[in-house]
């Protein structure tokens, strides 16, 4: 058996990691990723995925603008992939929308590449897609996900309170944002 | 004139009452008011805050009565009906209605532009209110208003809605972005407040 080597097709080129249109050959890497239970905790992944259905959310769509766009996360060195990243809820008409990270394997937790994807991905939204905001939901909780926009010089927008139920009770949900004039003001003073 | 508005041309009853208010009455959509319901989502005024910035045909809206397949619905629509007057004047509903956190968002718009400002939106989202805290078991309600909509966060102050706070630019109307207040209202908080009234 010949060992095929992984490969990766970079769409935005990072310092430690890619990011990667979504690569069909590992859905049953995304589908282990989201049915993980220490995962999926703070994803909300209330539901068992199978491969099946997974697959199915990367298949071709009739709709000509997409209203959710997703990157595999390729880490450089290691040669694999090692999460996603994505932005959802994209509103057109109001130019905003949600962003979201997930490092699937654990191995790769702390070591800022969830950063590094968060910052690449809102590059790409103010200046690809010339959206005006982009948001992030995060519970309350999950606190390692709070340093991810705070470092991305997100601003604390709302705290949601009892929004989310995870582990028998209410929790708080927070909201973050960034606008396109505050993003473009933090890269000027770079 | 009460009984004729019941019956349609067939013979058939017309109108299905689903919650009893005062003033008004939340029903199950009708489809022959779907005309009506189109106007109401086109009218460049009513669609204003609503964000509904794509026409509306009515043949769309004709298959929002198709019959689906899911068990479990994540929207509940009514038509609501004025009951001295006979007539439907807007609606109201639950939209994401997301059953494992236990929350929704609530949503309304008086179609007909002559009942507002006369409280139909306070005592409508009432009994939304209570139908969806008694009956749904839900455990929160969203309500997001433009920050311009005065109106529409009046009724939600009045009602007890809490600001949880304010999105920045989040809705683009008539050529500019307009900051978002967002309301959302506790089952417990809600309970405490009858309580309080009783």
């Amino acid at each position: 058996m010949v060992e095929s080597k992984p490969r990766s097709v970079p769409f935005l080129e990072g310092i430690n990691i890619d990011l990667c249109p979504p690569n069909t050959e590992h859905i049953n890497l995304y589908t282990k990723w989201m049915n993980s239970p220490q995962i999926r905790k703070y994803a909300r992944y209330e539901f068992p995925q199978n491969v099946e259905e997974v697959k199915k959310m990367f298949e071709p769509k009739q709709e000509r603008v997409s209203s959710e766009i997703f990157f595999e996360i390729w880490h450089r060195d290691d040669e694999k992939p090692i999460g996603y990243t994505g932005l959802i809820r994209i509103r057109w008409f109001d130019r905003s929308a949600f962003l979201f990270y997930l490092i699937g394997e654990t191995d790769y937790w702390g070591k800022g590449h969830a950063t590094e994807a968060a910052r690449l991905v809102v590059e790409y939204g103010f200046n690809e897609l010339n959206l005006n905001k982009i948001n992030a939901g995060i519970f309350a909780p999950n606190r390692s996900s709070v340093r991810v926009v705070e470092k991305n010089d997100f601003k604390h927008e709302l705290t949601l309170k009892k929004e989310i139920y995870i582990d028998g009770e209410h929790v708080d949900a927070l909201k973050y944002s960034i606008l396109r004039k505050e993003w473009q003001s933090i890269k000027c003073e770079e | 004139m009460t009984e004729k508005q019941d019956i349609d041309n067939e013979g058939q009853t017309d109108h299905f009452p689903f919650i009893q208010g005062e003033n008004l009455e939340l029903c199950a959509p009708n489809s022959k008011h779907a005309e009506l319901y189109a106007k109401w989502k086109n009218d460049p005024i009513v669609r204003r805050y609503a964000r509904n910035v794509i026409p509306r045909t009515l043949d769309e809206q004709k298959k929002r009565f198709e019959s689906k397949q899911e068990k479990y619905k994540d929207h509940i629509s009514f038509e609501i009906w004025h009951k001295k007057d006979k007539k439907p004047i807007g609606r109201i509903g639950l939209g994401w209605i997301d059953w494992v956190n236990g929350w929704a968002n609530a949503y309304i718009w008086i179609g007909e532009k002559y009942y507002w400002g006369k409280n139909v939106a306070t005592e409508a989202t009432k009994l939304l209110i209570d139908y969806a805290f008694n009956e749904l078991n839900l455990n929160k309600l969203h309500g997001g208003v433009a920050i311009e909509n005065i109106g529409s966060w009046s009724v939600a102050e009045k009602l007890g809605f809490v600001l949880e706070g304010i999105e920045r630019e989040e809705m683009y109307v008539d050529g500019k972005y307009l900051d978002n207040k967002t309301f959302c209202l506790l089952k417990e908080d809600w309970l405490k407040r009858k309580n309080n009234k009783n």
